[in-house]
């Protein structure tokens, strides 16, 4: 896992310190950067859990139509009722068509009937007890009185559920309950059933002629409807789209709005938009011996770098008992420059539960982190820093790329905590975790980030009070303002140490599907690529099989008592200078020349004019030939009698030609 | 991440506008392709031009942004359709700030600003996908689907997963503006 910062929230709680992070459950209140918020008048950070959230706008997501939240808030209250036996005359519109079927169900009917019947009696009781509806004080907030009392006057009957007025009409109405006549039903109960809107009979019926499982809608098409539907899958009728909503944040303490979205559902401008990422440093963590294994890896292998950022995850594992240097880069945000200083978050001890032993191995590891301020260059436009050309320091005509730069930096390096490098707005500071042997799990840990920048507004009553110039100039200095948060680094996890890695993985494990999983390579070297396998390549070793040379290997990294289980011979090692190809055909693999012994590049590249070859082929020439078959051809001084010819017919036909013109002229 | 992303010199052709084309790119049709500027193709793509809608006078057949990146192997065809018995192509818009990943199959016919596709995804024909929205990789988003403004899907078929935060536009903007800056050719041959 690569290694990450995140942001912690207080979220309102009553302590600022965060919780120690090797806690499952602390990882809630750590957040990245750019999921987080910041209040200016607070100055607090607010994350996703502790803001209020309001609904700004609803669109749909299916065709991201705006629907205003006036028709939305009149449409909540619907009744939803079944449908039955509908058919589509087109594709669009499908909500207007259900639309009719929907006033037509036989529900639909029956509530409609309910409703005119009992209309009387409520109409009646509404408006005895909409006489009074100031007295409705168990209402506490005035605004919902007011909703409730307008609602009531709106539609008659709603106040009858109303806490109050329940208690209020049961008081008044108890006389007149024995005036509401029996309710005559359209349809009988029974009937009900048939239609499929319970069980009974007709679903065993159903059920015992079935042919085929998807002839029945299954649990999760049914339960979007909270009654009872039909089992069957051919009376699934099509749902609606539910909308969906634009939100608006604010902030839980002082109700200051975070963000807002503009008014048209799909822009993604803001026009109010606090964003942590606009006030607070960002914070990125990287390892720089990983990156160099990444660097060795690629250029020995030559893969494409997104290819090989995916494979090497075992390279750049954090092995205990070993120390490690990671960079921390600080980008500035804000348009002034800023102190940062860092401090390691003491971890808050747990109340009392822990015995001495586990005391002894409660700090697995040992952060060293740079204890002095550190400025950071304030935030400008691309076009306005010097140097933009050559932001990553490469000048193509020096050797200054990836690994040049970083032997530079291993060589200058000489403290290992501070400052590394200053470019922009952003400062890289290295720190230093010692690992135990011990240690296991992740390397986590808190740390407390407080920095200081002058403050943009000026205090109003300096301004009111400005007398003289000279007072006003050497009045108070800029205000520096001070915030501080907490985060957390997550450096990785620890690999333990390469023995106990051999003794676990050096059977094939089997996993559930009984398939046998090969056994993991042990972390601690980068891994080489696939082995030479054909004369050319580098680091083949000729007169011997291609398989025993693969046989050699696999016994090689499966003995457990051997500390370098990899393969013997790395293609960054000076090889066995037996290679060397006869014909000037370019090398078939594209392994880099550079790591190749010098000897061998240039003979490879040269055409055969050249002088004598430059390694010892004369006895591997027999070999080579040998090995790959061909016809045994007599040697003088490691060329071939037939190239030998031919370099002489050439010759001769230059001197001839070059005779003839002599003596014609 | 701050690391160099090296391409062969000889590979890749870079034309006056920033555009850098990888020459193991299939491009089809380049006359009806667009390219916005400081947009990559990576080698493998494939961009079909060619299938341009029936008709006389010049089409733009797939129109990309700039700081777009056309990862490896990615299929860039434009969608199709019979419409009252005629066949037609119709021609694929693409924002700024796009990065699709490798292998992914793309025949989408929008796709607005500052949108991350994932790798091997397949992204239906007519699909219609705003800006600031992201899929994730290994995603299927069946035909004419549309993906709202700062949404994430994913899975097979593609669904909504979950709103993106709202600083997502300026996160994609430096990634693809610090893509573009971090692609430069090997000094080194290998």
């Amino acid at each position: 896992m690569a290694p990450s910062v995140d942001y912690y929230c207080p979220c309102l709680a009553a302590s600022p310190h965060p919780p120690p992070p090797h806690l499952p459950s602390s990882s809630d209140s750590f957040h990245p950067l750019h999921n987080l918020f910041f209040c200016e008048e607070c100055d607090a950070v607010r994350c996703n859990r502790c803001v209020m959230v309001e609904v700004s706008g609803y669109y749909c997501p299916n065709c991201l139509f705006e629907v205003p939240s006036a028709s939305v808030r009149a449409e909540k209250n619907r009744w939803d009722s079944a449908q039955v036996d509908i058919t589509f005359e087109k594709p669009t519109g499908l909500a207007a068509q259900l639309q009719k079927f929907e006033d037509s169900a036989p529900e639909a009917l029956e509530f409609d009937r309910l409703k005119e019947h009992f209309e009387p009696f409520l109409r009646a009781s509404s408006s005895s007890s909409a006489v009074t509806p100031s007295s409705s004080h168990h209402h506490s907030n005035p605004i919902t009185a007011a909703a409730s009392s307008a609602l009531a006057r709106d539609i008659p009957g709603v106040s009858k559920y109303n806490p109050l007025s329940r208690s209020r009409s049961g008081r008044d109405k108890s006389s007149h309950k024995a005036d509401i006549p029996d309710y005559k039903a359209r349809m009988e109960v029974g009937a009900a059933a048939g239609m499929g809107a319970g069980g009974g009979e007709a679903d065993l019926e159903f059920m015992r002629h079935l042919e085929t499982v998807a002839e029945v809608a299954t649990v999760e098409q049914r339960w979007v409807n909270s009654w009872v539907s039909s089992l069957h899958t051919d009376d699934l009728k099509p749902l609606r789209i539910p909308l969906q909503s634009k939100k608006s944040k604010r902030c839980p303490s002082c109700r200051h709005i975070l963000i807002k979205p503009e008014q048209k559902a799909q822009s993604v401008r803001y026009k109010i938009k606090l964003v942590a990422a606009n006030y607070l440093p960002a914070i990125s963590v990287s390892l720089p011996h990983a990156r160099a294994a990444l660097e060795m890896m690629k250029r020995s292998l030559n893969r494409s770098a997104t290819q090989s950022e995916d494979q090497s995850p075992t390279a750049a594992a954090l092995l205990a008992g070993k120390t490690y240097s990671f960079h921390i880069s600080f980008t500035n945000p804000l348009y002034d420059p800023i102190q940062v200083r860092l401090k390691k978050a003491q971890a808050m001890p747990a109340p009392g539960t822990e015995g001495a032993g586990e005391k002894a191995k409660r700090p697995p590891f040992q952060v060293n982190l740079p204890s002095a301020a550190f400025p950071i260059a304030a935030f400008a436009e691309a076009w306005e820093y010097e140097d933009d050309e050559d932001m990553f320091g490469l000048d193509d005509d020096d050797d200054l790329d990836g690994l040049g730069r970083l032997q530079k930096d291993q060589r200058s390096k000489t403290r290992t905590v501070g400052v590394v490098e200053k470019r922009a707005n952003v400062t890289v500071v290295a720190g230093e975790v010692i690992l135990t042997k011990e240690s296991r799990g992740n390397v986590k840990f808190n740390m407390l980030v407080s920095y200081t920048y002058r403050s943009d507004d000026p205090d109003p009553a300096e301004e009111n009070a400005m007398g003289t110039p000279s007072r006003h100039a050497s009045s108070k200095p800029p205000e520096m303002k001070n915030f501080s948060f907490y985060t957390v680094v997550d450096l990785g996890t620890i690999a333990p140490r390469e023995e106990t890695i051999h003794d676990s993985d050096i059977w094939p494990t089997l996993d559930e599907a009984g398939i046998m999983a090969t056994p993991e390579q042990p972390e601690s070297r980068p891994q080489a690529g696939p082995l030479p396998s054909k004369r050319g390549e580098i680091g083949f070793v000729e007169g011997v099989d291609v398989s025993t040379q693969q046989e050699q290997v696999g016994e090689g990294s499966g003995t457990a008592e051997t500390s370098s289980p990899l393969p013997e011979r790395h293609p960054a090692d000076t090889p066995v200078p037996t290679t060397t190809p006869q014909e000037p055909n370019p090398p078939t693999t594209p392994t880099p020349t550079t790591n190749a012994p010098p000897a061998d590049s240039p003979s490879t590249a040269n055409p055969p004019n050249t002088s004598a070859p430059l390694n010892p082929s004369g006895t591997t020439g027999r070999k080579l030939s040998s090995f790959l078959g061909c016809k045994r051809i007599p040697l003088f001084w490691g060329m071939r009698v037939t190239t030998l010819s031919l370099f002489a017919f050439q010759i001769a036909v230059l001197g001839a030609t070059i005779g003839g013109w002599i003596v014609l002229i | 991440m701050d690391a160099p992303v090296y391409y062969s010199r000889a590979e890749y052709i870079e034309t006056d506008t920033g555009n850098k084309v990888s020459r193991r790119a299939t491009i089809a049709g380049p006359q009806n392709i667009i390219l916005g500027g400081k947009t990559v193709i990576a080698s493998g793509a494939i961009i079909r031009g060619d299938l341009r809608r029936t008709g006389p006078g010049h089409a733009v057949v797939i129109s990309l942004g700039r700081y777009c990146l056309i990862g490896e192997g990615c299929v860039m065809r434009p969608p199709y359709k019979t419409y009252r018995g005629n066949f037609n192509y119709y021609p694929m818009k693409i924002g700024d700030h796009v990065h699709v990943g490798s292998g992914s199959i793309v025949e989408a016919a929008t796709i607005g600003n500052h949108v991350e596709i994932g790798k091997n995804c397949i992204i239906g024909k007519f699909t219609i996908i705003k800006d600031c929205a992201k899929i994730a990789d290994n995603t299927v988003i069946p035909p004419n689907t549309v993906v709202p403004a700062l949404a994430l899907f994913a899975g097979s078929p593609g669904r909504f997963v979950e709103d993106l935060p709202e600083s997502t536009q300026e996160m994609v903007e430096a990634h693809t503006k610090g893509f573009y800056t971090r692609f430069q050719p090997a000094t080194t041959e290998r």
